[in-house]
């Protein structure tokens, strides 16, 4: 498992230098990343029975390879300076290299991971995290295009359309939550950390998308707050799952 | 007046209000992180909110001071959304909106709805934890309820519960193969039979009773296998259940549609200002 996940990291650190140029070979380190990547979540399959949505390691993998598809469709690269593409092969070399300092293996297999409220849960998160990373990124490119230019504009446009969608993603994986919550423990809510920092992403969201204002100053915290989003709600998420 | 009403509704106002929670919230988190706190924060959630904020020996006083500072803030975000929200009402009867600006101003209105649903799961109906019973044994509550346990159906071997439920394997608890066949009365009539497990509650008139988790038989020692586990269920009731649960997906149902209609840019190569990423915004709507 170790090598797989060295061999997934070099290969996006790679996609990452040569992002920026005009390279034929990326589409093809791009794949190969996303092929071992796979892999990687392919073997947590295989050997554990389930998704691989549990731990950090798992998750921050399964993020990375979202990442890694989001970027291959995409094709946002080769323009010969940093676009938003190298800003997500970059969230994605900081995703997989934070995996360099934590235990790298599957969770332990709990007898209610099968709950389909459970791994619903974990997933949409996971894939909540994925689009606001993404999202990020547009909003960093919107920053080095300048948000009154016609580019940054629609970067900032991109932004807030990801960043909506990753707030939609956590909402229904809160509601997931919810019921798992009812099911297991007879409420809605729990008065404990792990609830008190979801609460703390959705509240995010909330400030990101109600910043008062729209000449250039309100657009760059606009901005700001965007970019930083993905940062916020990962170290948030590793906490939790580091916890 | 009207420069009261206009500060209470502008988003300057949203903004200060949600960094206050984040702040709060944050101050809260640090709390339930810390040794001294674990327990209160214990004790608060074993039984509903306004019962553990009217007894006086419900736990800590600073952790009182901090739920109420948590309520005022939540209120004063209500507060700026009743009156941005009538604002908005007032200028629709002037002027005819968009779709997109009508369906956010539904998804806002959805979201005061699931915010007081939210408070009143903590304010409203009952809640029981802990409740232990073995076979044979009964529990009565409030409404002249009484559950009975009949039976407890347990396959595993029972030494595996003396350890905390959350590090159980799954090779060494079957949760969908170990249940308790419980029996609901009131005022002394059956209203129901039901066979429950651990995530699988059952629910009648509103009460729910969710099995929690088994406890080691009595007397149980070392790994042998001899007596019957016991149960511990959770009773509940939440009045407003149902509204959450409908408003939260009308919610999010109404942000999904809101995405689909806004994906497009307006105007994409004129005045970057102008895009319509977040003009949900009370001033930007002014403006525009």
């Amino acid at each position: 498992m170790d090598r797989v996940y060295t061999a997934t990291l070099l290969f996006y650190i790679l996609v990452l230098v040569l992002s920026p140029y005009r390279v034929r070979l990326l589409p093809f380190l791009i794949a190969a990343a996303i092929m071992t990547n796979g892999w990687a979540l392919a073997l947590i399959v295989i050997r554990s029975g389930r998704l691989p949505v549990f731990n950090v390691f798992e998750s921050f993998l399964l993020v990375s390879f979202i990442l890694g598809l989001m970027g291959l469709v995409t094709r946002d690269w080769g323009k010969g300076k940093p676009t938003a593409g190298t800003w997500l092969w970059l969230e994605t070399v900081i995703l997989l290299g934070l995996l360099w300092f934590v235990p790298r293996s599957p969770s332990v297999t709990r007898y209610d991971y099968d709950y389909s409220c459970i791994v619903l849960f974990h997933g949409m998160r996971d894939a909540a995290l994925a689009l606001v990373l993404f999202s990020s990124s547009h909003f960093i490119q919107s920053r080095l295009e300048g948000v009154k230019s016609d580019l940054g504009s629609r970067h900032l446009h991109q932004g807030r359309n990801y960043l909506l969608s990753g707030a939609i993603c956590f909402l229904i994986s809160e509601f997931v939550g919810i019921i798992w919550c009812l099911n297991g423990w007879g409420d809605v809510w729990r008065w404990n950390t792990a609830f008190f920092q979801s609460t703390l992403i959705v509240l995010y969201f909330m400030l990101a998308f109600h910043v008062p204002g729209r000449n250039r100053y309100a657009e760059n915290a606009k901005s700001l707050i965007g970019s930083m989003g993905g940062f916020f709600m990962l170290i948030l998420m590793a906490v939790r799952g580091l916890a | 007046m009207k420069v009261l009403s206009e500060k209470l509704s502008s988003l300057a106002f949203t903004t200060v209000v949600l960094v206050a929670l984040v702040f709060w919230l944050t101050w809260g988190i640090l709390m339930a992180g810390s040794a001294a706190y674990v327990d209160r924060f214990g004790l608060m959630n074993s039984r509903l909110v306004r019962d553990w904020l009217l007894d006086p020996e419900g736990g800590s006083g600073l952790l009182k001071f901090w739920f109420a500072g948590l309520c005022f803030v939540v209120a004063l975000l209500g507060v700026n959304l009743v009156f941005c929200s009538w604002k908005k009402i007032l200028r629709i009867m002037r002027v005819k909106f968009s779709k997109s600006k009508l369906l956010m101003f539904a998804i806002h209105m959805v979201f005061g709805l699931v915010a007081l649903g939210h408070f009143g799961s903590f304010m409203l109906g009952y809640r029981y934890e802990r409740v232990l019973l073995g076979e044979g044994e009964s529990f009565n509550f409030r409404g002249g309820y009484g559950l009975k346990v009949e039976q407890v159906h347990f396959v595993d071997n029972p030494a595996v519960l003396k350890q905390s439920p959350r590090y159980l394997r799954s090779g060494e608890f079957h949760y969908r193969r170990n249940f308790a066949d419980i029996v609901l009365s009131r005022n002394g009539s059956e209203i129901s039979r039901d066979r429950i497990y651990i995530l699988k509650p059952a629910r009648h008139q509103g009460v729910q009773i969710t099995l929690s988790r088994f406890t080691p038989p009595k007397g149980m020692k070392g790994t042998g296998k001899e007596g019957t586990p016991r149960v511990v269920f959770v009773v509940t009731k939440n009045p407003v259940l149902t509204a959450f649960l409908v408003t939260y997906v009308a919610m999010i149902a109404g942000m999904v549609i809101y995405l689909g209609i806004t994906w497009r840019s307006p105007r994409r190569s004129v005045d970057s200002l102008k895009h319509n990423s977040y003009k949900e915004g009370e001033e930007n709507e002014e403006k525009s």
